[in-house]
């Protein structure tokens, strides 16, 4: 699966949903960091909401 | 803000090894605009087992400023000039500890170096009513000299109690946002990356390559005992390409004068151990 991730091709012939599943599996502790980030960037750019208000 | 991208680019970079990295944002008197500047968690100080940074008392951060930032701050009247007139670089604390020692020595005759000043956002009780006021308190590290003090809060976020008249709750402002890569196991509050999750693997790792290296250059290198007996030039005993050396011994007393250091050289089994490391921590981060 991390092969899949940083682009190298195992198997030749393979449908597309085969390789797919696995990068979506793969990406799920990647998807929990990106949730955590962008929930940061929400709070940072709410201080700067309230910066341009005052 | 000029410098968002760039210092968003660094946050994203440093994040997954640190783990844990502070956004502080802020408006800036100096440059007459909003700022929102990456920091080193390594300089932010928080009680470890604080819940969050919204209610947590008292965040202290390490700031450098250079003697001509002080300068202008002093004239601007943000900061405070102590009673000697002059911030001085501090020389009698180890300046060996601390997070910003990593970050280059202040040399103490160097009339541009920044000087450390401690910039604590809490509560205190300023107006001695009993309820502390969320502040901003700025100190030269070294003396304690108090340099600023503002409000951390607006007028809108005193609640009063209207019977009273008395202020039920301050809502401070907070210049301060915790990216984090992956929470803290133990609730601590700061996040965990990478770099602490491949230190111990990578200290093994440094460790077993060093010793299998170690082991080589001995093997390679040589060297040995050579018995008192045997009548050659004292200390070590050099060759060139093709050169034959005369002794007064015959060859099996020779052999049996020079006894080489055993050196086994480096050992398969920590070879094996060392790619099995390896491997943990490509597992580790993929």
């Amino acid at each position: 699966m991390k092969d899949v991730l940083t682009g190298d091709q195992q198997q030749h012939n393979v449908p597309a949903t085969t390789t797919l599943a696995p990068i979506e599996q793969g990406l799920k502790t990647f998807t929990a960091i990106y949730k955590r980030v962008h929930l940061a960037l929400k709070q940072e750019l709410q201080k700067l909401y309230r910066l341009n208000r005052v | 803000m000029p410098e968002w991208e760039p210092e968003t680019d660094k946050l994203l970079h440093v994040l997954p090894i640190a783990g844990c990295v502070f956004r502080k944002t802020y408006f800036d008197p100096a440059k007459g605009r909003n700022v929102s500047l990456m920091i080193d968690p390594r300089l932010v100080v928080i009680n470890y087992h604080a819940k969050g940074l919204e209610i947590v008392p008292r965040i202290s951060e390490e700031i450098r400023y250079y003697p001509l930032e002080i300068e202008e701050m002093v004239r601007a009247g943000t900061f405070l000039a102590p009673p000697s007139g002059k911030y001085q670089v501090d020389i009698s604390g180890d300046r060996t500890q601390g997070p910003l020692s990593s970050q280059g020595s202040q040399n103490v005759d160097d009339q541009d170096a920044p000087i450390e000043f401690i910039e604590q956002h809490r509560w205190w009780d300023l107006d001695g009513d009993g309820y502390p006021e969320p502040l901003v308190v700025t100190f030269h590290k070294s003396t304690g000299f108090v340099a600023r003090i503002v409000a951390r809060f607006d007028a809108d976020g005193v609640h009063v109690n209207l019977r009273t008249g008395e202020i039920t709750k301050i809502d401070p402002w907070h210049a301060y946002t915790k990216y984090d890569f992956i929470p803290n196991p133990d609730g601590g509050i700061y996040g965990l990356g990478f770099g602490q999750l491949l230190r111990p693997i990578n200290e093994a790792v440094n460790s077993s390559l060093n010793m299998l290296i170690d082991a080589g250059h001995l093997q390679n290198a040589g060297g040995g005992f050579i018995a008192k007996g045997l009548s050659m030039n004292a200390g070590a005993v050099r060759f060139t390409l093709g050169e034959y050396k005369a002794v007064n011994v015959t060859g099996s007393v020779l052999r049996d004068s020079i006894v080489p250091f055993p050196a086994p050289g480096p050992s398969p089994v920590l070879f094996q151990l060392l790619g099995l490391m390896i491997e943990a921590g490509k597992e580790i981060s993929p």
